[in-house]
């Protein structure tokens, strides 16, 4: 049953990071099911997957949530090498959050071992602005060294909940096509080769 | 129907058996009820799953092994879909060296299972690898490698599985090192054997000693016949069970038996409360519910053979008793309404009262109102007989309790013959009942008769204040009549409205002669006033025939309106006896005029004084005439005619009447005449016997002498006596004095021995003109009396007449032209 909907339609990969508490259930649970959590419950690993319309093109975007605490760093390796793009997520109340996004960065492109995965980065919380503590500029300039795009939002009130989601499906789908035009070329890579077989199973 | 359940979300993705799992996605039905089945993986978990909304599951996962789909079965929507998987996760233990994503409990589940071989099944090619995690799960490999296991010491060993699942990602050039490293592992292990023990010389010997012990102790044990004591321990312990159980049972049925009897309780707390409750509802006077109760509870317990139960009942039944005998007082304490007397009853017939209520009710109703006639006769018997008004209101008073109480007793009768009252009665009750009846209105007429009729003390004597008891016979009548009503309205027997009918018969003869004989009275006691009265038709009458005419009149109206005016009670007019009497009272009452009349004549010289005004008595036997006239004429024909008494006027008795007075009009006639004709008598007797002795002188006769002047001026005064009271009387008075006195005169003159030719000439002369003046009343005598006087004197005379009478006669009359004026005017 997995399978089908593989075949027709694409299926996009999406992969929640960021420290803990910064809002990364909050966003997916925003744009899955238009609600907000109040209550706060650590999470391990949700899974969950939707149908969209993506630029007019039927589309299922697979979310994985992951666990921001420290306790489960271990087993992030796992799940990075399955994503095809990341929202690594900080809230702009709390600067060790930010901090903890170049850790973040880094472990997702030593696991990847590709400097343009689809990547962006999102500062949540942004209804919170007297609460501020990491500025725009200072979330963009490292988004600029980085050379990814930078968002705010709020899952409290929904703003650019969508958008993050679909530009970054948007990246995805252009990097996919790339990928498969120079197929040929690119046999090399060990996650590529698992990846296909994964698909085929 | 409804759109299949999808799953698109899961919290977490993977776990352990028990892991709280929230399942998410959409159509997961209304309400906790819709949710028919959950799956993860093929795993039952709906007993523990918690329906939140109709996106949100939230459930414990099984014993799951390996990635599956999660499904929800709904009731409307049928089977449905997951896009996501969940990863269950099995119960392994970890070694130190392993890499986990979750917190692993050190200690072995299951402790007495030690790792087969320690390292070996680990990591038998001494290869330390990474990343082993199986990527394929157990059933897939159960699919690849049908009937294989990837177990080292299982007989179905498959080291392609064994490879796949632990070095799968491990290079060629690795897995031949590996092979070398496990064929140099073999070879060492024939020599492990020997190392082994000699690593562990001491606990191998320790191990063996404790094993010999272990065999002398068994042997040992052996022979102390330790089935008998393991036997014995068993049937004690057997008994001390049984014991034991039997303790908890004896409880237990105790527990048992009082719990039953606290509910038994509870159960018939309504018949433990009742008593209590129906004391509180006697005070309340909330009788219907006690019936109610008591009813509810004669049902229930009123055969049972429980001894509680029937001391609670005896109790219930000591206050229903109570309460009867309350209902009984209550029942007999008048006055009380019927309704409420009606209640009562129906109270005592629900609560199975013995006695007959409603005949205790009839009966008691019955002396009530005979004993209330009774006491208000009494009451009035004992009072002195002055105050009039205490008759009337005796008689109102009885009149209105009998209207008030009476129809009580005869609806409570009916009732209680009907069967309304629940009640079945005997039949001599109904003659009883009559008699009952019977000797109410008995009671009440001998009561009423024996104030109004019997008694000297009856309607006779009955005044008002204002002395008129016209007024006071009607109320009477009506409340007796009333009563009367009420009987017809009641349909009561025929014998019973008789008793009432005679009685009120009765009481308007009497009533009838009553006022008869006060009208009696009261003309008796009409004041003469002597003054004339004038009409166009009659005048000359004073006030009493009028007033005489008025009364009668009034008192025909009355009795008209109080006796006869009732529709169906002409019984009066039935009785003729009644008839005579009343023709008799009416005849006297009529008559009674006559005697009054008479009366007015009578008393001359005694009152007198008393009434200065009182006129001379030719006036009084002029006006009495006129009066007595006027009755016989005018009064008796209006009578005769107008009069409606109700029963028929009896015309024998105005007849007599008329008669009466007839007579009593020619007495007085007859009287007036001599008074007045003696006079004028006198004045001829003297004149004629006076002059006697002159018969002898000689006088030319020229004139008439004095005493006719004078006799014909006493006739004028009569004349002008009689005219000022009536003209009507001239003629019948005028005419009869003429008529006396030219007797008289002719007896004189018959008398006259001697009389010379002069003196009879002379006599003639007045006779003649006495005569003339007498013509004026015409269908008199006297001129037949005056003829035979003037034949008389004739015979005296001795020579034929010479004079002229005529010229002297003419002459006389044209100086006496005034009286004669005065005469002829009629």
């Amino acid at each position: 049953m997995a399978k089908k909907p593989a075949v027709q339609t694409a299926l996009h990969k999406v992969i929640m990071v960021g420290s803990g508490g910064v809002g990364k259930s909050a966003l997916t649970l925003q744009f899955m099911y238009d609600e907000f959590v109040e209550n706060y419950e650590p999470t391990k690993a949700d899974s969950y997957r939707k149908k969209v319309l993506l630029d007019g093109e039927d589309v299922q975007i697979d979310i994985l949530d992951t666990a921001g605490q420290e306790d489960y760093a271990a087993i992030r390796d796992n799940y990075f090498r399955s994503g095809e793009g990341f929202l690594c997520i900080f809230s702009i109340t709390e600067d060790e959050s930010f901090q903890a996004t170049q850790e973040f960065r880094e472990q997702i492109l030593r696991v990847k071992n590709d400097e343009n995965i689809p990547f962006l980065l999102v500062g949540n919380k942004s209804d919170l602005q007297d609460k501020r503590k990491v500025t725009f500029q200072e979330a963009s300039d490292r988004a600029n060294k980085w050379g990814v795009p930078y968002v705010e939002t709020s899952a409290k009130t929904r703003e650019h909940v969508d958008k993050v989601f679909y530009d970054l499906m948007r990246e995805i789908r252009a990097r996919k096509m790339e990928e498969n035009k120079t197929n040929n070329g690119r046999g090399k890579d060990k996650n590529k080769k698992k990846k296909l077989k994964c698909v085929i199973l | 129907m409804a759109p299949a359940p999808v799953v698109n979300g899961i919290s977490p993705n993977e776990g352990f058996p028990g892991t709280r799992v929230i399942i998410r996605g959409e159509n997961f039905g209304k309400k906790p009820t819709d949710l028919f089945g959950l799956t993860i993986c093929g795993v039952n978990c709906l007993l523990s799953a918690e329906w939140v909304s109709e996106n949100k599951i939230i459930t414990l996962s099984g014993a799951i092994n390996g990635k599956g789909d999660v499904i929800v079965t709904t009731r409307l929507g049928g089977q449905g879909t997951s896009d996501v998987q969940f990863n269950g996760l099995q119960l392994t233990t970890v070694g130190p060296m392993k890499e986990s994503a979750i917190w692993v409990e050190e200690t072995p589940i299951y402790t007495w299972e030690r790792p087969s071989n320690c390292g070996g099944t680990q990591d038998p090619l001494g290869l330390l690898v990474e990343d082993n995690d199986p990527t394929i799960s157990k059933r897939e490999f159960e699919e690849y490698f049908p009937g294989k296991c990837g177990e080292f010491s299982s007989e179905n060993f498959s080291p392609s599985w064994f490879l796949l699942e632990n070095y799968q990602l491990t290079s060629f050039e690795d897995l031949k090192a590996g092979l070398q490293f496990l064929q140099r592992r073999v070879k060492d292990q024939k020599n492990e054997r020997l190392s082994f023990l000699k690593n562990n010389v001491s606990p191998i010997i320790d191990q063996i000693d404790t094993l010999v012990n272990l065999q002398q102790a068994y042997e040992h044990d052996k022979f102390i016949e330790p089935i008998l004591n393991l036997e014995k321990a068993i049937k004690d312990s057997e008994d001390k069970t049984v014991e034991l159980f039997n303790n908890v049972l004896i409880g237990w049925g105790k527990a048992e038996e009082s719990r039953n009897a606290l509910n038994t309780l509870s159960r018939f707390k309504f018949l433990f409360y009742l008593p209590a409750q129906i004391e509180k509802n006697i005070k309340k006077g909330q009788y219907e519910i006690i019936i109610n109760d008591y009813i509810r509870v004669k049902n229930l317990f009123g055969k049972t053979n429980i001894s509680i139960f029937k001391m609670a009942l005896k109790e219930i039944e000591n206050c229903i008793k109570k309460l009867q005998n309350k209902l009984y007082l209550d029942l007999q304490n008048y006055p009380i309404h019927l309704g409420k007397q009606k209640q009562i009853i129906r109270y005592l017939v629900l609560l199975d009262s013995p006695q007959d209520s409603a005949w205790i009710a009839i009966k008691s109703r019955f002396v009530y109102v005979n004993n209330e006639i009774t006491t208000l006769f009494d009451q009035y018997y004992n009072l002195s007989y002055e105050d009039n008004i205490a008759t009337l209101s005796f008689i109102e008073d009885v009149c209105a309790h009998l209207l008030g109480t009476f129809p009580d007793l005869w609806n409570m009768g009916q009732s209680y013959f009907n069967g309304e009252l629940n009640v079945k009665h005997k039949e001599e009750q109904v003659s009883e009942f009559k008699q009952m009846i019977r000797s109410i209105i008995e009671n009440f007429c001998n009561s009423v008769s024996t104030i109004l009729i019997n008694q000297e003390h009856g309607i006779s004597n009955i005044k008002s204040p204002d002395g008129n008891i016209v007024t006071y016979v009607p109320d009477i009548l009506q409340n007796i009549r009333s009563i009367y009503m009420l009987f017809i309205r009641l349909n009561l027997p025929k014998e019973c409205i008789d008793l009432l009918l005679n009685l009120l018969t009765n009481l308007k003869i009497h009533c009838i002669k009553v006022l008869f004989k006060y009208t009696v009275e009261h003309i008796k006691e009409i004041p003469e006033t002597w003054d004339i009265k004038f009409s166009e038709t009659y005048s000359g009458i004073t006030d009493f025939p009028l007033q005489f005419c008025k009364l009668v009149q009034e008192i025909s109206e009355t009795i008209r309106i109080s006796i006869f005016s009732e529709q169906g009670e002409n019984s009066v007019i039935q009785n003729q006896t009644a008839i005579d009497s009343f023709n008799e009272e009416f005849e006297t009452m009529l008559r009674t005029s006559e005697t009054v009349l008479t009366e007015f004549l009578v008393d001359e010289d005694e009152e007198n004084q008393e009434h200065p005004h009182k006129p001379s008595i030719q006036k009084r036997c002029l006006l009495t005439l006129s009066n007595c006239m006027y009755i016989k004429n005018n009064v008796l024909t209006t009578l005769e005619k107008d009069l409606n008494y109700g029963f028929p006027v009896p015309q024998e008795a105005i007849s007599n009447s008329r008669f009466g007075l007839l007579e009593l009009e020619q007495g007085i006639i007859n009287k007036y005449i001599e008074l007045k004709s003696a006079p004028i008598i006198t004045i001829i007797e003297e004149s004629l016997y006076f002059e006697t002795l002159n018969w002898d002188t000689t006088i030319k006769v020229t004139d008439i002498r004095p005493y006719i002047v004078n006799c014909i001026n006493n006739f004028v005064q009569i004349h002008a006596e009689v005219n000022t009271v009536s003209k009507d009387l001239l003629k019948t008075v005028l005419p009869k004095i003429a008529e006396v006195v030219s007797m008289e005169l002719c007896k004189i003159i018959s008398s006259i021995e001697k009389l010379n030719n002069f003196g009879a000439l002379q006599t003639y002369t007045d006779i003649c003109f006495l005569r003339k003046f007498l013509s004026g009343f015409p269908h008199s005598k006297a001129e037949f009396h005056l003829e035979e006087a003037l034949d008389n004197i004739i015979s005296h005379l001795n020579e034929p007449i010479t004079i002229d009478i005529e010229n002297i006669l003419k002459k006389c009359q044209n100086r006496m032209r005034l009286q004669f004026t005065c005469i002829s005017n009629n």
